[in-house]
């Protein structure tokens, strides 16, 4: 499948945006805070465990700069953020920043769970898809995985054999 | 007085194999190609940690521009089931028409072979007469036989592996043995097994053994974003090389055909070109047009060089074909091996599937669908976030099990490539438009495919299907063929049975384009090379 496809099929909802949010997105200037939100998110989506996580690879500056090359894209992120902060007040009565990971993890279902074309599913999708992608092509991520060889130099001449992988 | 005696535009492989035949002939041999050149100790990436990221490494000027026509509304009454899906995203085409989405291709020294997964096929023999027997499509000016010996000739300039009690009749082995299949591939096969499906090894131009100063496969099975060891015989390792080899074939890269010019004899006068130092004006008493079956229609449409048949940009065919993929409780390892190990044919006549015109084929899809690296598994197949993610992704044993159907696709008066009448090159000149729609037919066609890909999977032990794509909902085709169909007479096509242009005496035309049909789901390269060898042998 064409990954490009993909994307666009992702960011197809962004229409959908109301036009006072469009308009405060793109003029209002970014602030710290959001730029915390955003690096807490990406923290809850690919934490560090064993291995690095994607704040350990800069996933999140890397995106954001990504998103500040496209205005659909940040203010979809933009959005997101603003969002998330909102439901944690609400039900927290904490910024999404200071939650930890089981109340992080709550939101983020709420926001699988949401319909297809509302704002909380498509920053979910667009963020997942992004930052998996980004964080997998960085052989850091890959350490322990099936994956950690490169296809080339040397291949796979026990391609015939079962894997033994874990 | 030219320098040259035939000038050959397009370096893909009926571009390549021409070159190597008539330039083994003692012709002096140009060849003009608007992409660049590849090295594939240098330019492919699959050494490097980012090789996934990477993909295959387009440059500048490797893809040409082309639009679209009117978007096919879908009848998902009827065929639903052939929407494109994943597990996690839901459907992928949202809207209610059939989304335009990419014809893949590389415009290069090697052109779409430098992405090809290397299938070396022969094309069923009665896929040749279609009209004939079914009253579809055209007949093939010549016959299976007549080709054999030029399907021979290639299979053993580029080193293909396969195994001699395959299905098509032939006068000599393969030059190399066949590929023993990958793990994931036994267990697929035993889907095949169940069902009482036979499989064979698939011919490929992937060396299983080293052959013509070229190493054997060492199985990375991402062929798709180019070889680095040459193992795969792509046109610039194969028939470039030999055609240089020869002291007679010269290439220029970079150099885009304008158009053609004719003179008051019913021939080519000479070809306008433009490079980055202007235009300039080549000529030659031979021209051998290969640039593919939508740049070699816009070429003459632009250049106003028709025929008399009205067929040249008509009877265009493009890749009819249905993957779905699914998760196997085994640890397959599936990342491994080559992108298609075997092949099943059963289906491949054209009267072979039940009250369906138009045959089909099956074959392993795992690579050729982008699972060989974890970022795609991270993002189509497992699901969730966070510590569970991480840790599904390092238990991940790459256990996704695919199978596509490529099927005939049949040629209809909606389907075809005209001009656009808007949008243009950097040099003003026309692009290709590109009109598709699918009958029903190909639906059902589609249908049938899809419904088997499913029996197999089930029947291999996999358990849950998480995604299927088709081009139902998209084009989204890597072969096209049949925009300047071969056959006798000059009034229903452009080319005669020795490639050479009805309307124009040294005007040959040497790539897909000429099909009269597509094929049960057969590769054409090899046997574009084996029409241009056939070709060079009656210039």
């Amino acid at each position: 499948m064409n990954r490009r496809l993909l994307l666009q099929r992702l960011l197809g909802g962004s229409l959908l945006i109301s036009a006072g949010w469009m308009l405060k997105s793109i003029f209002l200037p970014v602030t710290n805070h959001e730029k915390l939100i955003w690096r807490s998110w990406i923290d809850h989506l690919i934490p560090t465990d064993q291995t690095p996580g994607a704040l350990d690879l800069e996933i999140d500056h890397k995106l954001w700069q990504e998103a500040e090359q496209d205005i659909a894209v940040l203010v979809l992120v933009r959005q997101g953020c603003s969002w998330l902060n909102q439901v944690a007040l609400q039900n927290y009565n904490l910024s999404f920043v200071e939650l930890n990971e089981t109340q992080a993890n709550t939101i983020i279902t709420f926001a699988t769970q949401s319909p297809f074309h509302y704002l909380p599913n498509r920053f979910f999708r667009y963020s997942h898809l992004r930052a998996m992608q980004l964080y997998y092509t960085d052989p850091r991520s890959r350490i322990g995985t099936v994956w950690e060889q490169t296809p080339q130099p040397i291949g796979f001449i026990n391609y015939q054999q079962r894997c033994t992988h874990v | 007085m030219s320098d040259y005696d035939v000038i050959i535009i397009g370096a893909g492989m009926g571009g390549a194999a021409s070159a190597y035949a008539l330039s083994k002939r003692g012709l002096k041999v140009l060849i003009l190609e608007a992409g660049p050149t590849y090295n594939p100790a240098t330019d492919y990436h699959l050494n490097q940690p980012d090789w996934e990221k990477k993909r295959f490494p387009f440059k500048p000027n490797s893809q040409g521009k082309y639009t679209f026509g009117t978007e096919q509304v879908l009848d998902d009454t009827k065929w639903s089931k052939l929407r494109s899906w994943n597990h996690q995203l839901g459907l992928i085409n949202i809207t209610s028409k059939r989304k335009f989405a990419a014809y893949h291709h590389v415009r290069g020294v090697g052109g779409s072979t430098l992405h090809f997964t290397g299938e070396a096929h022969r094309l069923h023999p009665e896929a040749m007469q279609m009209y004939t027997h079914f009253g579809v499509a055209a007949d093939w000016p010549l016959t299976y036989a007549e080709l054999e010996p030029y399907y021979v000739q290639a299979e053993n300039l580029i080193g293909v592996a396969g195994d001699n009690s395959g299905v098509r009749q032939r006068s000599a082995p393969f030059p190399l043995p066949p590929h023993a299949p990958s793990y994931a591939e036994q267990i697929l096969a035993k889907g095949f097994n169940k069902l009482n499906l036979s499989w064979t090894p698939n011919s490929l131009a992937v060396l299983s053994k080293p052959y013509a100063n070229r190493p054997a496969c060492n199985y990375c099975a991402a062929c798709n974003l180019g070889c680095p060891r040459s193992d795969k015989g792509s046109a610039d390792v194969t028939f470039i090389h030999a055609a240089l080899q020869t002291g007679r074939c010269e290439i220029k890269t970079g150099v885009q055909v304008l158009r053609l010019e004719t003179d008051k004899n019913a021939k080519i006068s000479s070809v306008i070109i433009a490079d980055n130092k202007g235009q300039h004006k080549f000529n030659a008493p031979l021209y051998v047009l290969a640039a593919g079956a939508i740049e070699t229609p816009r070429l003459l449409l632009a250049s106003e060089v028709g025929d008399d048949s009205g067929q040249v940009g008509r009877n265009f065919m493009e890749t009819l074909f249905h993957t779905s993929l699914a998760l196997h409780p085994e640890p397959l390892g599936s990342h491994r091996g080559l992108p298609s190990g075997f092949i099943c044919w059963d289906y491949n006549a054209p009267d072979a599937i039940p009250n369906i015109i138009g045959g089909c084929r099956f074959s392993p899809a795992v690579a050729e669908a982008g699972f060989i690296g974890a970022g795609q598994y991270a993002t189509r197949v497992i699901s969730g976030w966070g510590r569970k993610h991480k840790q599904a992704m390092r238990q991940s044993c790459a256990n996704v099990l695919g199978i596509t159907g490529i099927g005939e696709f049949l040629p209809n008066k909606d389907t075809y490539i005209d001009l656009d009448t808007k949008q243009t090159d950097e040099h003003g000149i026309p692009l290709a438009r590109i009109h598709s729609q699918l009958t029903e037919l190909d639906k059902q066609r589609l249908s049938f495919i899809a419904n088997t890909n499913t029996a197999i999977l089930h029947a291999s032990g996999a358990e849950k299907t998480f995604e299927r794509y088709s081009n139902y909902d998209f084009f989204n085709t890597t072969h096209v063929f049949g925009t300047c169909r071969m056959g006798i007479k000059a009034d229903n096509s452009v080319v005669n049975a020795n490639l050479r242009s009805h309307r124009w005496q040294n005007l040959y035309i040497a790539d897909a384009s000429v099909f009269p049909s597509s094929g049960g789901g057969e590769s054409p390269s090899l046997t574009i090379a084996a029409l241009a060898l056939r070709m060079a042998e009656f210039i």
